[in-house]
């Protein structure tokens, strides 16, 4: 049976999903990843790092023993990404991995500002002078294409239907 | 079925397989019950693990929003009120006194829209997006789901 891999990229619209052979290993998955992302614009395979979701590890795909069904991998030329997050009238900052979730930097961001879990899930993130909400799942690499590197954040009231 | 409507579904089926809506199943997000045309039912995972039906009318699929309203799989019909999600903004979405249920009280609803012409400014990110698909709504109807407002108590 195909094991599912769910990759993102700076390269990449959406979200893809690669089925691979069960007995599949590393090498072949990274072949595979590479298939699917747009070298347009002069991007080399050579400049793409791989990367697992919310795993700061240099190179986690070569530690991996096996596949995992289900694994979240993605491709950057970035190691790091300088982020930014703004609530009222304060700044946060740090680096993450391109990997990273939405989910990871917001409650990253709730607790640097010491929210408590029931208040932060009544908080979005949206991308700084943008109307932008990426969804939680969202690796912050797919928002920041190199050579840019860094994305600010603003913390706000989710949504009230209310009128 | 006519060319049109052949390709509205073709549209859907594809959607339902993007790896943005595969990965929310994945990690048990929400889950695709049954499609029959021009209704999906998707199940999505309220905070506390339950699983709550939405019948997405899809006509005019990709160009005309979905039409959402809770469902019961196994009665056949509209979920009853009673056990519709509720509390605070949940409440506000999830709202049965709302075209009697027919649809929910959100901005990429096609019912909802209708009349709100100020939602465009207030809420652009919920404005339907042909080329997000279905999973603008379903991914919306989710973020609302993990609210803590949401009651938990039968």
């Amino acid at each position: 049976m195909p094991k599912q891999i769910f990759l993102q990229s700076e390269l990449l619209a959406d979200v893809e999903l690669i089925e691979i052979d069960e007995h599949a290993n590393t090498a072949a998955l990274r072949i595979e990843c590479l298939k699917r992302v747009s070298k347009d614009g002069g991007v080399e395979v050579e400049d793409l790092l791989f990367y697992l979701e919310d795993d700061d590890s240099d190179d986690p795909v070569r530690d991996l023993d096996q596949i995992p069904h289900g694994l979240r991998v993605h491709l950057h030329r970035l190691k790091a990404i300088d982020v930014t997050v703004r609530y009222a009238g304060r700044d946060v900052h740090r680096t993450f991995r391109p990997s990273s979730t939405v989910k990871r930097v917001k409650q990253w961001a709730a607790h640097e500002f010491a929210i408590s879990a029931s208040d932060a899930a009544e908080l979005m993130l949206q991308i700084t002078g943008t109307d932008v909400r990426p969804d939680l799942d969202t690796h912050i690499g797919t928002l920041v294409k190199s050579p840019e590197h860094a994305i600010a954040f603003d913390l706000v009231p989710a949504p009230r239907v209310n009128g | 079925m006519d060319a049109r409507t052949n390709m509205a579904l073709a549209t859907l089926e594809a959607d339902l397989e993007r790896g943005r809506f595969r990965a929310g199943v994945a990690r048990g997000r929400w889950e695709m019950v049954r499609l029959q045309w021009p209704h999906v039912f998707i199940e999505i995972t309220d905070r506390i693990g339950r699983r709550i039906c939405v019948r997405f009318d899809c006509t005019g699929y990709p160009e005309r929003p979905p039409q959402g309203t809770p469902w019961d799989l196994v009665a056949g019909g509209q979920l009853p009120p009673s056990q519709w999600p509720r509390g605070g903004r949940v409440s506000q979405v999830f709202n049965p006194g709302w075209q009697n249920g027919s649809a929910l009280y959100i901005p990429c609803d096609r019912v909802s829209i209708e009349g709100h012409a100020n939602w465009r400014t207030e809420f652009p990110w919920l404005i339907w997006n042909p080329v997000r698909g279905i999973i603008q709504y379903v991914e919306a109807l989710y973020e609302i789901l993990q609210s803590d407002e949401l009651v938990v108590t039968p």
